[in-house]
């Protein structure tokens, strides 16, 4: 008698754990949405993440947080999204920078491209090389005399990370000018800026266009070419 | 500029690809939304679809272009997978180019 009726209660329970679990497949979202910004605030992938995330939330009837989630080249926010469950309450708004090159430039970086999905795509554009406005240099002609007058001091240039995009730009730079130039790697754009506003870096660093234009408006440094 | 002609935005900033010696400066990068490949086709179709009218909105349209972003358009999810391998292809073969060794 008792058996039947936990055998009862539990075929019960199973049932009630079988219409939930589809009830949740058809109510997504059922909690609040991450959405993770592999970067410190005020960086490129922050203002798309800001620019979005009021409407898209909107959309899909949820609360939707921005986590600035910086470090590792940005494959700390990107470890967080392979590591949550796959229902699509944490998501990541990334670059081909944290996806494909964090992880063939940083050891320890345990996931790969292939692991995530593209739900959607914003915008694409061209970056800007710049540098600080007491090297007085105007043209690329100028800024190479200058680096190659420099030997044995070569010239810093800030990126976000080995394997960023900015990072792959100096190398090739450096490559293709045959001039030496010393990689410092920052958490973000952000802290970059204040860097090389401060002096403490010297050199090209990789901005996108929206960043110099704020720079250059500020008249502390000047963007280049 | 790293393209191979002025952006429209900014036409002070000369193209560098455009220079002798540094034609292959020529770089641009893009910014998307991504999830765990597992994710159910359901769950990410909603998410396309939210994300993209949030892009398409007006205003947030605007202040994308305003900073020099190029909008790609609203695609399927099927559409961006293939984009996304592309794009995975071609990032991969960047990084060789300058022998990018793991550190």
């Amino acid at each position: 008698m008792q058996t039947t009726s936990l055998v009862r209660r539990l075929l019960l329970a199973a049932a009630t754990g079988l219409t939930l679990l589809s009830a949740q497949a058809q109510n997504y979202p059922s909690k609040t949405i991450s959405l993770i910004v592999p970067y410190p605030a005020g960086g490129p992938s922050d203002f798309f993440a800001r620019k979005v995330q009021p409407e898209a939330a909107a959309k899909l009837g949820q609360t939707m947080v921005i986590e600035n989630l910086g470090g590792g080249g940005g494959s700390i926010g990107l470890t967080r999204v392979v590591n949550a469950p796959a229902d699509g309450h944490t998501l990541a708004l990334a670059s081909p920078m944290e996806l494909v090159l964090a992880p063939m430039a940083i050891q320890g970086v345990k996931y790969k491209p292939e692991d995530f999905k593209l739900v959607a795509q914003f915008a694409t554009t061209n970056t800007v090389l710049a540098v600080r406005n007491t090297l007085n240099v105007k043209t690329v002609d100028e800024l190479l005399t200058l680096a190659r007058k420099n030997t044995g001091h070569p010239l810093s240039y800030g990126s976000v990370g080995p394997g960023s995009l900015y990072h792959l730009i100096g190398e090739k730079f450096s490559q293709l000018t045959k001039v030496e130039m010393l990689h410092v790697p920052y958490k973000g754009i952000a802290p970059l800026l204040s860097d090389l506003m401060g002096g403490q870096i010297d050199m090209p660093s990789c901005l996108w266009p929206a960043r110099s234009r704020r720079r250059s408006s500020t008249a502390r440094s000047r963007v280049w070419p | 500029m790293t393209a191979k002609t002025p952006h429209p935005l900014f036409k002070q900033f000369p193209a560098m690809a455009a220079m002798k010696g540094l034609e292959s400066m020529d770089f641009d990068i893009w910014a998307g939304v991504q999830v765990h490949k597992n994710t159910p086709d359901h769950v990410v179709n909603a998410l396309n679809k939210a994300f993209y009218a949030a892009a398409e909105a007006p205003e947030t349209r605007k202040a994308f272009e305003g900073s020099g972003n190029v909008m790609l358009g609203a695609r399927s999810p099927v559409e961006l997978a293939k984009v996304y391998q592309a794009e995975i292809d071609r990032y991969r073969g960047i990084a060789r180019s300058i022998n990018l060794q793991p550190q």
